[in-house]
Formats: structure tokens, C-alpha cells, sequence
């Protein structure tokens, strides 16, 4: 009766009542395709790796069986292991930290009304959708030993003598990480350039009216606002470079010995020359989970203080 | 108004479909044997063969397919196996097979490929792809590596015949590095190219990887002289300031650019690579030769065996007669002559060789030459434990050229990792 109380209304509400529900809930079955494709196309062969990871599947057999925790075991011991692991960490690091200081170093200057800022902007792109091995490719043709190396060419010029860029660890490393940055950089431009433009003017012409220095403004208004894109330019940085294998295998394929050999090359090698499938995915699944922790930190360390999900 | 819908719906299916029982046949190949090849001629070779073997057979459809470069075409037709997906016939890397053998659906050829055909066919040809009796995949290319050097180069160090022994190799080697030139380089990065041209040394000193049974035996007695002679040889090069401990990064594609400059005198590359040389640097057609390494103690090193193959998968007889047809056809002497001297392959049987492109090329019959008078050859050994011992032995090589490691130490490392293996491959 309380209904009767109020017609009008409680008509309406019935009446919307199906529609509202729709509303509130159809765009789950907008997304469901994506999802579900998304998911089959990623989740699903993440989880079947993890299960390969126990098993002892190897492409030289007809056959595997379960194994447990061997591979697991196996790769703890693996006496290359620390060099790998140093390797990865090296290069994880210097890649992501020269990406997004130069990323940002580009916005900033992107951001200003310079001369020929339109045409930058939009070469700036080109090096992100050259594939990873023509990339190599071109940095091994620009750091051949021999005299046709362009690099070699150059510095014979200048009257130094020719050298053999790859044979040395460090060279090497340095060599590869350019290429992964040349690379990743123009990401970085991308999303910090977007990042800055969405900055209100407001918040600097009230740092400059407190007497803010350039420095200041980068440090105190610049740079907390954008967080939240660092943080995705961050993550897609880390992870991206933790699974590189392109440049790596076609540029050093990890030598000299095992000097730039990192965690995403070993899969390959495992998986595709010894053809131990299982060793692969379970060195695929230790990199998967030093993804989701560094993930779970960058989101902790680096969420803004007025997120609401903090 | 219906009959008339009917009757163009009858036409137009009669148009869209092929010719009246044509049977379609899935072929798969990697990308440079095929149409798509990034090597003008062999894209050519394989298009216009194809198009020709279609026109002779219009009750046959091809469809080709391509499979990923290297290895990796292992895995996608043993993934393709496991889920009833495989071509009805493929061009194989013939290390392959005696894995496909096992996956029980590649089918034997002998009933399809009669016995007059095999004559004049290589033995080991036919030999290496023979397992339990029967032959699963018909050879067809095969390969030689060595050292590669130019003989304008050779002559203007005042050396008219490419090195035979060991002295003479050394001489040659003091000219060179005299004039300037780095001797030879060798491939030293962890690839399986490293160990294509270590094992050939290896046999040549008396070695072998694995017993009868399949089990690795590099590490014992005999053979792990041969071995510790190999690494040993490599680092008294350097020592000898005859190679560089700079190619422990490279392959054979690296080491051509040194080649093309004339800063090498000689370099460890394939026969297969020589068209791309060719290719690279024109000049250099009619002014490359080749010898194999020779050894300290007379011998030198030992042919290797192995190239590229024809498997069908087909189980119905329908499709496998159509794939036969196809194998035949392409393998067919004056059919296969464009192949492999498109691809700069070395032929298996003697109607190939006895093509003009074989016939009237110096350089081929000395490969030819090679093969007949070397007193081994042999193929990669097609064990499970093969690619873990490939890997074993070029990862040493790195630290073996520059000294890190002696070759006794080699030999041993490599073994710890290979008997790691195999204890793991013999509990399954």
C-alpha cells in the first residue's frame, strides 16, 4: 500500500526497473568479447606455461610426464644463473631509467612551442614501429666490426683505429641497451607528452606568483602530476624490456660467452635450440612473477596520495 | 523467378569451385624456400615450379604455407601434430625427421619412391633419412662448410694452391697476417653454426659425439683427445695472432663483411651462403674458393652431411599420391637444378650435379669433389641429446679463444652439462 502512497513514482521505478538493470550491466556484454579474447590470447597460455613448467616436456620426446618442482630446483642451481640474473638486471634497469629520463627530457622540450615541434612530434613515433629486429639489425650493421661498419667508418675518419664493438661485455651491454631505448623512447615521448598537456596552466602561474623556480615547478608541479602516467610508462617499460628477445638475440645473441645474455634470451635458447620446453616455460613463469611483484611495488610506491583505491 | 535464383546459384558455385575433384594439398615450407623467399631467384625458382606443376596436375590444388625460420619450425609442426593439424606435406630441415618419425605421422616413402629413382642418389642421403628400414623423407640439398678464400688474394700473397696440410696452412696464414689481413675467422657465438664447423674439425681428428645407442661419449678416451685437439687448435690460433678472439660474437653472417673488405684472408663459412655473398658483393663471383681446415697431424677436417628434405604427412591415400606427385615433381633433376642453384645448395644425386650450373662451375665440383674423396662423412647425430650437446659445445668456444678457459676445462664443462641432461632425458 505504501506504493499506492506514491503512483507516480513507484509506476516509474517499476517501469525503468528492467532498462536501469540493462544500463548498469550491459556493458559487460560490450567488453565480454574483448575480455574473453584478451584472455584466451594471454591468461590462457600464461597459466599453460606455468603448467608445462612442471612438467618434463621436451620437443626431442614424444612424451612428458609431471615433475614437480625440478625444473624449478634445476634452475635455482643453474651455475649461470647469477651472471643471467645480473645481466637482466642491468639491462632492465639502465633501459627503463634512460627511457623515461629521456622520454621525459623530450615532453618537456615537445611541450614548449618550439620551432619544428609539430614535425618532431611525429617522427618521434618512428623508431616504435620499426620491428625489434630490424632494429638490431641496423645497430649491428652501425657497430660492425669490421670496416664496413658505419661506427668504424666514423671513427677511422677521425683517425682512430677501427675496433670490434661486440667483443667486449661492457660495449656490448651498452651497445644493446641503446638499441632497446633508441627503440622505447618515443613510448615514453608519447605518453609524458600527453600527460604534461593535461597539467592545468593554473597550478604554474601559482608556483611562479609563490616564486617558484623552473626547477621547483619540474620537482613540486610537474613531475607529482605525472605520476600516474609514469607509473603506466613505468610498468609498460619493465615489463616490456623483461621480455625482450628480439634485440638481444639478433644484436649479441648473448655473448661475448654469456656477457649480455638476460632471462628472456635463455627462454628462447631453452625452448628453441635445446628444445627443452619445460626449462623455457619455467624460466617464463619466474619472469612472470618478477613482473606482477614489480607491477604490485611500482603501484605502491608510486600511486598518487588522493587516489581513492590507495 | 526461383528457377532463375537456383540456376545462378548452381553457376556460380560451378565458378567459385575448382576444377571437379580437385584434391587440395596443404604445403608447408619456411619462408626462404618458398614463393616469398627474400632471394629473388629462389622466390622465382619456387613460384614459377609451382605454378608449372599446377598446369601439369589441375586436379591438384596447392596451398602452401609458410613455417617460422629455424627450430622453431619444429615446434610448430610438432604443436601442429599434437592437434591433427599437419600439412600433407613439407619441406623439412633433415635433423628433423627422426623426431617427426617418431610422432608416428610422417609416412614412409618406399612403396611411393621406386628403387630405379634411388640410383645415383648419395647413399648417406638416403641412409640418414632411413630409421627401422624404411626411407620417411626424400633429401634433396645438401651443404658444405669450410673456409672460403679469394684467390686473387692468395695469389697476391704469392700463393698459387690453397692450403693442403697443416705447414702449408701455416705459411699461408704467416702471409697473410704479414700483409696485413686477419688469417681466418672462425664463428665463435653460442649458436649452433659454431658447432657446425667444430664438429667437422672433431670428426677429422677421429672423434665422435655419441655411441650406437645415442649416449654422449665426446668426453671419453679418443674422442676427448679429438675434442681437447679442437678447442686447443682454435686458442693456439689466437696465440699464433691467426684468429681473432673478436668473432666469439659472430656467425657466419658476421664474419662475410670482413671478407668482402679483404680484411680476412679466408673465412669458416656454408656453400649454401654463397649466393647471398654473390649477392652482397657481386666481385667476388668467379674469385672465391674453398678448402677444408687442415689439421695439425695431417688429417682435415670431415664433411658434414644434412640439408633440406621432402616429408609427407599425408595418411589418406588420395593426398599422399598428390603429395608424391609434388615431391616428384619437384625433385625431379632438371626441376631441382633450380632449386638448389637458385639457393646455391649443393645437389645429393649425380643427375643434378651433371647440370650445366654444377657441370661448368669449378667451385661446385670441388665441393662435389670433397664429399667423394673425404674418407668420413657423416650427418649430425639425430638424438634427443644432439641440440644440448650442439649448445654445450659452442658455448665453451667463447671463453676457450681467449684463453678463460683451457680446452681440458672445455671438455669437461661441456660434459657436466650434457650428462646433466642426459641423466634427465634417460629417467623419463
Amino acid at each position: 500500500m505504501r506504493l499506492a502512497a506514491t503512483p507516480g513514482g513507484s509506476q516509474m521505478h517499476r517501469r525503468h526497473r528492467p532498462s536501469a538493470v540493462l544500463s548498469r550491466h550491459q556493458y559487460l556484454f560490450f567488453i565480454a568479447p574483448a575480455v574473453i579474447i584478451v584472455l584466451g590470447l594471454t591468461a590462457y597460455p600464461a597459466l599453460y606455461g606455468v603448467l608445462v613448467s612442471f612438467t618434463n616436456l621436451n620437443f626431442g620426446y614424444a612424451t612428458s610426464k609431471f615433475v614437480g618442482f625440478d625444473n624449478y630446483v634445476r634452475l635455482a642451481t643453474w651455475p649461470a644463473l647469477p651472471q643471467v640474473l645480473f645481466n637482466t638486471v642491468i639491462f632492465v634497469s639502465c633501459v627503463v631509467a634512460l627511457q623515461l629520463g629521456i622520454g621525459l627530457l623530450a615532453a618537456l622540450l615537445l611541450n614548449k612551442a618550439v620551432f619544428g615541434r609539430g614535425l618532431v612530434r611525429s617522427i618521434a613515433i618512428l623508431p616504435w614501429v620499426i620491428p625489434g629486429i630490424i632494429i638490431a639489425l641496423m645497430f649491428q650493421q652501425l657497430f660492425s666490426g669490421s670496416r664496413l661498419g658505419i661506427m668504424n667508418t666514423v671513427i677511422e675518419t677521425l683517425g682512430f683505429q677501427s675496433r670490434s664493438w661486440f667483443s667486449d661485455p661492457v660495449q656490448a651491454m651498452i651497445i644493446m641497451i641503446l638499441a632497446v631505448v633508441w627503440r622505447g623512447v618515443p613510448l615514453s615521448i608519447i605518453l609524458q607528452l600527453g600527460g604534461l598537456q593535461t597539467i592545468a596552466k593554473e597550478l604554474y602561474e601559482a608556483a611562479a606568483i609563490d616564486g617558484a623556480s623552473r626547477w621547483q615547478m619540474l620537482r613540486y608541479v610537474t613531475i607529482p602530476s605525472l605520476k600516474p602516467i609514469l607509473l603506466i610508462n613505468v610498468i609498460m617499460a619493465t615489463s616490456g624490456t623483461l621480455n625482450h628477445v628480439d634485440i638481444p638475440l639478433a644484436l649479441t645473441g648473448g655473448g661475448p660467452g654469456r656477457a649480455t645474455e638476460v632471462l628472456a634470451l635463455s627462454i628462447y635458447k631453452q625452448g628453441f635450440e635445446v628444445l627443452d620446453a619445460a626449462y623455457a616455460s619455467t624460466i617464463a613463469t619466474v619472469i612472470l612473477v618478477v613482473n606482477l611483484v614489480l607491477t604490485i611495488v611500482y603501484l605502491r610506491v608510486l600511486r598518487t596520495k588522493d587516489d581513492p583505491a590507495r | 523467378m526461383l528457377t532463375k535464383w537456383v540456376t545462378a546459384a548452381a553457376v556460380s558455385g560451378l565458378l567459385l569451385a575448382g576444377p571437379a575433384g580437385a584434391v587440395e594439398l596443404k604445403v608447408w615450407a619456411k619462408t626462404e624456400l618458398s614463393p616469398a623467399a627474400a632471394l629473388g631467384p629462389v622466390a622465382t625458382a619456387f613460384t614459377d615450379l609451382y605454378d608449372k606443376f599446377q598446369k601439369e596436375n589441375p586436379d591438384i590444388t596447392l596451398k602452401y604455407e609458410m613455417l617460422p625460420g629455424g627450430t622453431e619450425a619444429l615446434s610448430s609442426l610438432l604443436t601442429a601434430a599434437s592437434a591433427g593439424n599437419l600439412p600433407d606435406v613439407a619441406i623439412l630441415d633433415s635433423f628433423w625427421v627422426a623426431r617427426l618419425v617418431e610422432t608416428g605421422y610422417l609416412q614412409p616413402l618406399d612403396a611411393l619412391w621406386p628403387e630405379a629413382e634411388r640410383q645415383g642418389v648419395l647413399p648417406a642421403a638416403i641412409d640418414s633419412m632411413t630409421f627401422d628400414g624404411k626411407i620417411y623423407a626424400v633429401m634433396f640439398s645438401n651443404a658444405w662448410r669450410g673456409l672460403f678464400y679469394r684467390p686473387s688474394q692468395m695469389h697476391a700473397l704469392g700463393i698459387d694452391t690453397a692450403p693442403d696440410d697443416w705447414d702449408s696452412f701455416l705459411a699461408f696464414a704467416e702471409k697473410a697476417k704479414a700483409a696485413g689481413m686477419m688469417p681466418i675467422m672462425v664463428p665463435g657465438a653460442d649458436t649452433e653454426v659454431t658447432t657446425l664447423h667444430l664438429i667437422p674439425a672433431f670428426w677429422g681428428f677421429g672423434g665422435d659425439l655419441v655411441d650406437d645407442a645415442g649416449k654422449p661419449i665426446f668426453f671419453e678416451g679418443k674422442n676427448r683427445e679429438a675434442l681437447e685437439k679442437v678447442y686447443g687448435l682454435y686458442r693456439d690460433l689466437v696465440t699464433r695472432g691467426f684468429l681473432s678472439t673478436d668473432v666469439a660474437t659472430m656467425d657466419e653472417k658476421a664474419l662475410r663483411p670482413f671478407f668482402y673488405t679483404g680484411e680476412t684472408a679466408a673465412i669458416a663459412n656454408s656453400s649454401s651462403g654463397l649466393e647471398q655473398m654473390y649477392s652482397d658483393a657481386p666481385q667476388l663471383k668467379g674469385d672465391i674458393d674453398a678448402f677444408p681446415l687442415p689439421l695439425p697431424g695431417g688429417g682435415k677436417a670431415a664433411p658434414m652431411m644434412g640439408g633440406q628434405t621432402w616429408g609427407i604427412f599425408a595418411a589418406d591415400d588420395e593426398h599422399k599420391q598428390a603429395a608424391w606427385k609434388l615431391v616428384s615433381f619437384m625433385t625431379a633433376p632438371e626441376n631441382l637444378s633450380q632449386i638448389d642453384a637458385a639457393k646455391g645448395y649443393l645437389p645429393v644425386n649425380d643427375a643434378v650435379w651433371a647440370q650445366p650450373f654444377y657441370a661448368d662451375d669449378p667451385l661446385m665440383q670441388q665441393f662435389k669433389a670433397i664429399f667423394a674423396t673425404a674418407s668420413v662423412v657423416k650427418t649430425r647425430p639425430p638424438v634427443p641429446i644432439y641440440p644440448t650437446t650442439s649448445s654445450a659445445l659452442s658455448q665453451q668456444v667463447a671463453d676457450v679463444l681467449t684463453g678463460k678457459l683451457t680446452p681440458a676445462a672445455a671438455v669437461d664443462s661441456a660434459r657436466d652439462i650434457v650428462m646433466a641432461e642426459y641423466a634427465r632425458q634417460t629417467a623419463r
